[in-house]
């Protein structure tokens, strides 16, 4: 998230904490089966890039929720 | 004596002797008129008669001078009573004198009579005219006394009037005095010509924190530092000379509690004679008021603040949020086209997939409601044919219900042509909601029940399911934002805020939400106002499926994130025909596209260096580019925005994360066409 922006305390009359809770559960399902399916295939695999991909997407999205908490 | 004869009432039985004192008198000079009586009978009738004297014997044959005496005293007390007799002694006649008897006169020295009935009738006359005297001062006395009482009376009345008028007037003025004390402005009054402080009130005294005692004969000069005395003088002398009231607003005036600010109103009160006697001053203290305004405003200030922030938030989040979940979404569809992938495999990409589209769900309802919050929701409202929308929605959820043997009816005899004023997308949005969970908390094989009916002008729509129902308890956490009401525990996935958005969205619409009591399963209802007016509905193109051959030709991706522009290297790996390329800044793409000429250009809007409607602007105005189609790929969902787009050249706007499908398919569209779909 870029530095200047300071959506912390308002955003969070929005994100209330069950829906980053929700939020939190989703994202490590996510990255639950890319975990699952990244040690189940070669890791040569052509689909291990596209499943790294997704796993960092997940934590992007995580550490903009987490940016969000801590402001 | 006067010349009228003497009359008198003679009691005498022997006529000679009556005769000789007629003569006597009259010899003497005394007219007289004799009347003579010689009986008890005879006296006693002549006894009323007008006399001035009677004379009486002392011995008659039938009657006696004793008993006449006592009998003209009795009845005739002012009629003077002579004796005169022959048979008289002198001890009788002093026992007769004694008993009021005037005179006597014995008969054998009757040369007296003459002078004894001039002193009888001197006497009687003296008497009687000290009697009238005596009435007269009596009369008089009495008279006085009247006067006296009657004075004395009148001024008994006026003291009580008096008394009366000074208490009326007392409580007047202590009814004045109260008002002026009680009243909670500080009042006060300032002599015109010395503009000395003659009178201030309780408040005033409490304001200015000056006892009334040190302010009375004292001017502004005296209290307040120059600079204020001198501008409470000037309006003084303002109201003076102009005679027309003065109106002070917010002037500060030094108090021990610090510096306050009044609203003064001052006014002349003029003498008899038209000039200012005096000066009133009412002064209200506006310090608080003041405050509280300058406060509001402060709040203001803070709550627009607070609101820029939070539709910052809501752009971040539509944005920043949507940028990994495009990614997700993107990616665990990519990998879904694999056909190397056991079931498995398919199955743990599902999970993620789904996972992905809650988010997208949840993050998109937090957005709605915060865009209710903050008043930024746009809607569209027209005229909307509810049956359509009512099996729209049936029609997307029948495959979800049929998977579970859940039958869905939707009862609207007699009402298809009902129209409501509604935005058609938030409406099938909540109905979305509604039905949805009906199918969601149902058992299998139960039913959801859709009823439509138009009513005095509302239009009411009842969505009933044969589930587990709602616990009474709990009924009031029904519109709670994550409220699940336990079902968080079950297998059921929701993000708890559908009918929190349901109900803002129906109130956005002028419309109602609620919940009824039934004996099994739920019931929701929504109402909204019924329409008159007839709206052609345009048939929903979405859901029908493309025959259109794969496109072939160069397709220019301008993005600076490295994963979708990955996702759409791998996505395109499934179009031989299709080649791409891609630009990480717009400039770059610009001079790209210029280079290229591709097919097709998908445009990113947020770029590291210029904006991307910036990049949009110049690709339609140069001439070696404005024929290219420009796809807008953007994850910013905020409403407004692909309008402005579109209506800058685009030809379609596509929201992140993406549905590859739907890509794929506008690429088709607008590629030149190649090879017949599998």
């Amino acid at each position: 998230m870029p530095e200047n922006d300071q959506p912390g305390r308002e955003g969070k009359l929005v994100l209330d904490r069950s829906a980053e809770h929700t939020l939190r559960n989703h994202l490590s399902v996510i990255h639950g089966f890319c975990d699952v399916m990244q040690s189940e295939i070669d890791p040569s695999h052509s689909l291990q890039e596209d499943l790294l991909e997704i796993r960092k997407a997940a934590r992007a999205a995580l550490a903009i929720l987490n940016e969000t908490r801590r402001v | 004596m006067s010349s009228t004869p003497v009359r008198i009432l003679h009691l005498e039985d022997d006529p000679l002797d009556a005769e000789l004192i007629a003569a006597l008198l009259e010899a003497d000079g005394l007219a007289c008129r004799f009347d003579r009586a010689t009986t008890r009978a005879e006296f006693l009738s002549a006894l009323d008669g007008d006399y001035d004297l009677i004379l009486s014997d002392y011995s008659l044959p039938t009657f006696d001078g004793v008993t006449a005496q006592q009998l003209a005293r009795e009845r005739r007390p002012d009629l003077p009573f002579v004796f005169v007799s022959g048979t008289m002694g002198e001890e009788v006649a002093i026992e007769r004198l004694n008993e009021g008897a005037t005179d006597y006169v014995l008969k054998q020295r009757l040369e007296r009579l003459p002078r004894a009935v001039r002193r009888a009738l001197q006497e009687a006359q003296t008497r009687l005219e000290r009697a009238r005297a005596e009435a007269e001062v009596r009369r008089l006395n009495t008279e006085l006394e009247a006067r006296v009482e009657e004075r004395t009376r009148q001024l008994a009345t006026a003291n009580a009037e008096l008394a009366l008028r000074e208490a009326e007037l007392e409580t007047s003025k202590a009814f004045l005095d109260s008002l002026v004390e009680n009243l909670p402005l500080m009042l006060f009054v300032k002599d015109a010509q010395t503009r000395q402080y003659v009178r201030i009130n309780r408040a005033g005294e409490t304001l200015l924190g000056i006892p009334r005692e040190q302010m009375l004969g004292r001017t502004d000069l005296d209290l307040f530092p120059p600079e204020i005395a001198e501008e409470l003088m000037r309006t003084d002398t303002e109201l003076v000379l102009g005679h027309v009231p003065v109106s002070i607003r917010d002037h500060v005036i030094a108090t021990p509690r610090g510096t306050r600010f009044l609203h003064t109103e001052k006014r002349p009160i003029m003498d008899a004679s038209g000039r200012p006697a005096f000066l009133l001053g009412i002064s209200l203290d506006i310090t608080e008021r003041r405050q509280a305004e300058e406060a509001a405003g402060q709040a203001r200030l803070e709550a627009d603040r607070a609101n820029r922030a939070k539709s910052h938030f809501l752009s971040r989040m539509s944005h920043d949020f949507r940028t990994p979940l495009n990614a997700i979404m993107g990616f665990a569809q990519l990998l879904e086209l694999d056909e190397e992938l056991n079931d498995e495999q398919l199955d743990n990409i599902s999970h993620i997939r789904k996972g992905g589209s809650h988010l997208l769900q949840l993050v998109d309802e937090v957005l709605d409601i915060s865009r209710i919050e903050t008043g930024q929701l746009s809607l569209s409202m027209e005229p909307v044919r509810v049956c359509d929308v009512l099996r729209g929605v049936v029609d997307l959820l029948r495959p979800l219900a049929e998977s579970r043997q859940i039958t869905v009816s939707v009862d609207d005899a007699g009402h298809v042509d009902c129209h409501a004023v509604a935005d058609a997308q938030r409406l099938h949005q909540v109905l979305v909601n509604l039905v949805g969970n009906a199918v969601k908390y149902n058992y299998d094989r139960g039913e959801v029940r859709l009823t439509l009916r138009c009513l005095d002008g509302k239009v009411r729509i009842r969505v009933s399911d044969t589930g587990p129902g709602i616990p009474a308890a709990k009924k009031d956490l029904l519109f709670r934002p994550f409220e699940r009401l336990g079902a968080e525990q079950g297998s059921v996935e929701g993000t708890g805020l559908g009918l929190a958005l349901a109900k803002g969205l129906m109130e956005a619409m002028n419309g109602t939400i609620g919940f009824e009591e039934v004996p099994r399963g739920a019931t929701f209802w929504i109402e909204l106002v019924e329409s008159p007016e007839m709206s052609e509905q345009p048939s929903e193109a979405a859901g029908t499926v493309s025959t259109r051959p794969h496109g072939r030709g160069t397709v220019l991706y301008i993005e600076d994130n490295r994963s979708n522009v990955r996702l759409l290297e791998r996505l395109l790996a499934h179009r031989p025909g299709v080649t791409l390329f891609t630009a990480v800044t717009g400039m770059e793409g610009f001079a790209s596209a210029v280079r290229e000429c591709p097919g097709v250009i998908l445009l990113d809007l947020h770029l590291p260096d210029v904006p991307g409607e910036e990049i949009l602007e110049r690709l339609a105005r140069d001439s070696r580019t404005r024929d290219i189609p420009v796809i807008i790929l953007s994850a910013d969902a905020t409403s407004g925005h692909a309008e402005r787009v579109l209506k800058a050249g685009a030809r379609a706007y596509l929201t992140k994360p993406l549905v590859l499908s739907s890509l794929l398919a506008m690429l088709d569209e607008h590629l030149a066409p190649g090879e017949d779909p599998d």
